[in-house]
């Protein structure tokens, strides 16, 4: 190879590179379309946000939240009966209410436990429409 | 042979999409740019109605707020209530951006009222603000007599009112309307949509320069 082909090459490289990264990255962070992920944006993401960060000290974030760790077992019900009074979390308290989702299906709490579990949990729970099923049977 | 395969695989025929891509985020900022550079000869915003309420709430803080508190300044109202399972959160998403950009000016406030007084009682409405990390000298948020915020609803243009089909109990618009110095609605903006909030955002520093 010439060095005149050498520096074309390297030019183009350079030129084109760094773009080419950008859409690498911007592909790697678009938000993934699955059943899990959709029920979040339907369901979700007004209060706790696209990204789980939740807002200020009025909603909760979801990474580290006790019920994605220690209260797993308790997600399913919170999610279908929500929760009133106060929540402590590592973050701190939040006292609003979050509002039942009555209509949401085992089939579809299952998606949305394994999408919050995937995203923001530190444990695979299992939560397989079977499982949620009898969680559901325990909810006050 | 290697001349026909060549063009084939070759770097330019690869990277043509991140070629457009990088064109168009250049054009996009220039146009920014542009924008920028033009909002002196901006068509003024349109004068939509007058603004004139009777009535005095109270906000987060216990303090009476009128209309004329709002004398020669811009403002910008909203309907609410703390317990929205919908479309509030992202409302006051939206509505903290416009805080921050105009915090630190005493003449751009935010007023937002609730449509749930019996809930949202001052003591409610001042844990709300302070969980916001907002202050009532910048984002006065108020309650008052049922009706009386209905009707105001009303002469702002942007309805509300109770549905026990809804969820959360309560049906009201999801718009910001701009208010400016001569208590003249300026401007309604999706409170849920962030380009229809960067418009708002803009529309008040043009406001701003008006005389």
């Amino acid at each position: 190879m010439s060095p005149d082909r050498k520096y074309l090459l390297g030019g183009l490289l350079l030129l084109f590179g760094i773009p080419l990264l950008v859409i690498f990255f911007q592909m790697h962070n678009r938000p993934d379309t699955g059943p899990g992920s959709k029920l979040y944006r339907q369901h979700c993401s007004a209060c706790h946000g696209q990204d789980g960060k939740g807002l200020r000290a009025l909603y909760p974030p979801l990474s580290d939240s006790p019920y994605l760790i220690e209260k797993q077992a308790l997600l399913v019900c919170l999610i279908r009966v929500g929760i009133r009074g106060s929540l402590v979390t590592a973050d701190g308290s939040y006292n609003q209410r979050m509002p039942a989702f009555p209509d949401l299906t085992p089939g579809d709490l299952s998606q949305l436990v394994l999408y919050l579990q995937t995203r923001w949990g530190k444990t695979n729970q299992i939560s397989s429409v079977k499982n949620v099923e009898q969680q559901l049977l325990l909810c006050p | 042979m290697t001349k026909k395969q060549c063009p084939r695989f070759s770097p330019e025929d690869m990277v043509r999409p991140p070629l457009s891509t990088a064109i168009s985020v250049c054009l996009a900022a220039l146009l920014t740019l542009l924008a920028g550079c033009s909002t002196e000869n901006r068509e003024p915003l349109p004068v939509i109605a007058k603004i004139s309420s009777p009535y005095t709430f109270t906000d987060q803080e216990g303090q009476d707020i009128s209309q004329q508190l709002f004398d020669g300044k811009i403002y910008v109202a909203d309907f609410f209530f703390t317990s929205c399972p919908t479309i509030c959160p992202i409302m006051k998403t939206q509505m903290l951006r416009v805080y921050e950009a105009f915090k630190d000016r005493n003449d751009v406030l935010l007023l937002s009222h609730t449509i749930d007084p019996v809930h949202d009682t001052v003591a409610v409405l001042h844990d709300y603000a302070q969980r916001l990390e907002v202050s009532a000298s910048g984002w006065h948020m108020v309650t008052g007599p049922k009706e009386q915020i209905y009707e105001t609803a009303l002469l702002y243009g942007l309805g509300a009112a109770e549905d026990k089909n809804a969820p959360g109990g309560f049906i009201h618009s999801g718009s910001f309307c701009l208010v400016d110095r001569k208590s003249r609605i300026r401007g309604y903006y999706k409170g849920t949509e962030k380009e229809a909030v960067d418009r708002l955002i803009k529309d008040i520093r043009f406001l701003l320069d008006e005389p």
